[in-house]
């Protein structure tokens, strides 16, 4: 007997118990609701059963449209269009057979999967059987819109990737060939990334969005940055929007999955690591990290201090800054989010709310450099800002990495640095003299600094020569 | 073993989750969507039918080279001329607006071979057939620029084309603004059944 019939048996066997006077409502349901979970559980198949039959399925279905592209313009025309609908057909033959013959969740997520597949590949070859192209965009959303209702019907994590593949491919196609306006594409974006939301809010509310799920936050969230990627070409204060999308993932990260208990989630990026699979956090942290980087090359500042921002730009992003402050506030008193560590040591003993505000400072600095009369010394002022903003990342990494004894996070740290520094070294934006006394001077300070922890640790030494040597301290300068 | 967390949206996710569609529902959700499926992904071939079967015929002069596509395999890509458009687009270019939809009209010379007449804001009121295309700074992007064929054939149709520049057609039907090309000619001989 398999784990659903065991279940329905269970169920009869509950309604009689009620009937019966031998349990009332509520101890029903809290069982039913036990039971439900449980059988989730046993549920899920092995990982490594479950990939291969995916895969299997994913070859035959890729197959079966190579075979149907190779043209049979020998084959009447009706035929082809019929042999385009078979994987279609079949899809819905195995989800009509999934929920008459209650199958578990490997046969829905398969007969959804195929169902996708079906429908791309008949309205592809029908453009082929008549040689007509409708516009791609149309092919990708219609696939998308029509795969939507299996998410929710069949719970289908798959399809589920399928359709933000898919609408992922609609936004990009729509941006390059500019058939939607600014309005248009924000208001797509947010209609099909947001279609998903209540499914993936009752998968979580559920506790079912765990573990080899979170490949899906992932999709979620590289959809979302497609979607920015194409409004890019009408905006003028892109840094801004896209340092507050990938802290918005951060932020999501850690209001939906971070544990108050476990020190390591939902941190801010300049702070603990290990927390690799909460990949939306993931994500965001490894964007913004590239983003300071690219923040750091002095030609961006340049070519950006060319334009100029729009009167309701400053209202949108006045009530990003808003919304995402209440948020952070919000997270912190949680306990959800930790506090950058880097930044947290500069402004110890400040006024809280100072502390708060500080994920922003980044998105806001680059706002009153935009609007600095003169754009020369902004752009001047932005560089060395950001450039030794992820010099610090790079080197409170490094340290950290050290101290914890993390050698992923010492070498991360390690190459932020060499890349900061490699990069202003060929960086042709500076002048020889420039760079040749920022280089010494840095060099200098680093020598300095070495130099004068070990003069205090050889003088802790002497005051105190029983004491053992204390493991946490810096290792880094001890060499000199 | 999954656990349960809490969030301000937990209370209407309960009662949402509390909700278990029956077999019986489950099944009927899912053949009105599946009928809208095969309804929808059949629709453009019933309109491409018709058109074949009532729609006016045109001859294009044009010529094509040979890419690849990877989902509907190996086609021939024509170029129609779109230089004898006559623009009646009413565009504002201050809205930044270089684009938009338009419908061209069909005229035929005295040869009878088919040509663009004009480009409109809406479809011709007169009843005459007409093509959906996009405006894009003055060029026209159609829907039929590709010729799929056979794998097996498709180089040497390639070759074919290139050695009769003056000499290739294409055939369309159209009705009602659907457009469907039914044949793509060197001379008189239909592409898919050369003998090369």
């Amino acid at each position: 007997m398999t784990e659903e019939k065991h279940l329905q048996w269970l169920n009869r066997q509950m309604q009689t118990w009620q009937s019966q006077g031998l349990v009332d409502p509520a101890t029903l349901a809290r069982l039913q609701a036990y039971y439900r979970l449980r059988a989730q559980d046993t549920k899920r198949m092995p990982v490594l059963s479950f990939a291969l039959v995916i895969i299997g399925t994913v070859l035959v279905l890729l197959g079966a449209i190579l075979i149907l592209a190779k043209n049979w313009s020998s084959m009447p025309r009706l035929l082809r269009v019929f042999c385009s609908l078979v994987p279609l057909l079949t899809g819905i033959g195995l989800g009509l057979y999934t929920i008459l013959r209650e199958k578990g969740q490997l046969w829905r997520e398969i007969s959804a999967l195929v169902v996708s597949i079906g429908l791309l590949t008949a309205m592809a070859i029908t453009g082929q059987v008549y040689h007509v192209i409708s516009d791609p965009a149309h092919l990708f959303l219609g696939t998308a819109l029509l795969s939507l209702p299996l998410v929710y019907l069949f719970s289908a994590d798959l399809t589920a990737l399928v359709y933000l593949v898919l609408v992922s491919i609609y936004l990009a196609v729509a941006a390059i060939q500019q058939s939607l306006s600014l309005g248009g594409i924000l208001l797509a974006g947010i209609l099909l990334i947001g279609a998903l939301k209540p499914w993936l809010v009752l998968q979580l509310h559920q506790g079912k969005l765990q573990g080899q799920t979170l490949w899906l936050n992932l999709a979620l969230g590289l959809t979302g940055l497609v979607w920015f990627f194409s409004m890019l070409p009408y905006w003028v204060p892109w840094q801004e929007f896209l340092y507050l999308y990938f802290l918005g993932l951060i932020l999501a990260d850690a209001y939906y999955y971070a544990d108050p208990q476990d020190s390591q989630l939902g941190s801010w990026p300049l702070s603990q690591e290990g927390s690799e699979h909460h990949t939306l956090s993931l994500l965001g942290k490894l964007s913004l990290y590239f983003l300071i980087y690219i923040f750091s090359f002095r030609g961006l500042w340049l070519y950006q201090a060319q334009s100029s921002l729009r009167p309701f730009t400053y209202g949108i992003l006045f009530v990003l800054f808003a919304g995402m402050a209440l948020l952070i506030y919000m997270l912190y008193k949680q306990k959800k989010l930790q506090q950058p560590d880097l930044m947290e040591s500069a402004v110890s003993g400040v006024l809280p709310v100072v502390k708060w505000f500080l994920p922003l400072l980044p998105p806001v600095l680059m706002l009153l450099l935009q609007l600095m009369p003169d754009r020369d010394t902004a752009s001047l002022l932005a560089v060395i800002c950001f450039n030794l903003l992820f010099f610090g990342i790079g080197l409170r990494m490094l340290l950290r990495g050290i101290n914890q004894n993390h050698l992923g996070t010492a070498n991360l740290g390690l190459f932020f640095l060499v890349l900061i520094i490699g990069t202003r070294f060929l960086d042709m934006d500076f002048s020889f003299l420039v760079r040749g006394l920022v280089f010494v001077a840095l060099g200098l300070g680093f020598l300095f600094t070495n130099l004068w922890m070990v003069r205090k640790s050889r003088e802790k030494a002497e005051e105190n020569p029983a004491e053992p040597i204390d493991p946490a301290a810096p290792k880094g300068g001890a060499s000199l | 073993m999954t656990t349960e967390k809490r969030f301000f949206f937990s209370p209407w996710a309960d009662k949402v989750s509390e909700w278990k569609p029956g077999k019986m529902t489950l099944l009927l959700l899912f053949l009105i969507l599946a009928a809208l499926q095969i309804g929808l992904s059949v629709y453009p071939s019933i309109r491409s039918e018709a058109a074949i079967r009532s729609g006016q015929e045109y001859k294009f002069k044009t010529e094509a080279y040979d890419p690849a596509d990877p989902f509907r395999g190996r086609y021939l890509q024509f170029r129609l001329d779109t230089t004898t458009v006559k623009n009646r687009l009413e565009i504002d270019e201050s809205r930044g607006a270089g684009r938009q939809i338009c419908y061209l009209t069909i005229g035929k010379t005295p040869e009878g071979i088919a040509y663009f007449d004009e480009a409109l804001p809406k479809p011709p009121a007169d009843g005459a057939d007409y093509i959906k295309a996009r405006y894009q700074y003055g060029n026209y992007d159609l829907p039929m620029e590709q010729y799929f064929v056979d794998e097996a054939i498709a180089p040497a149709a390639e070759r074919a084309f290139f050695d009769h520049p003056n000499d290739c057609y294409i055939l369309m039907r159209v009705q009602r603004g659907t457009a469907v090309v039914t044949g793509m000619y060197v001379g008189d001989l239909l592409i898919d059944q050369v003998d090369f």
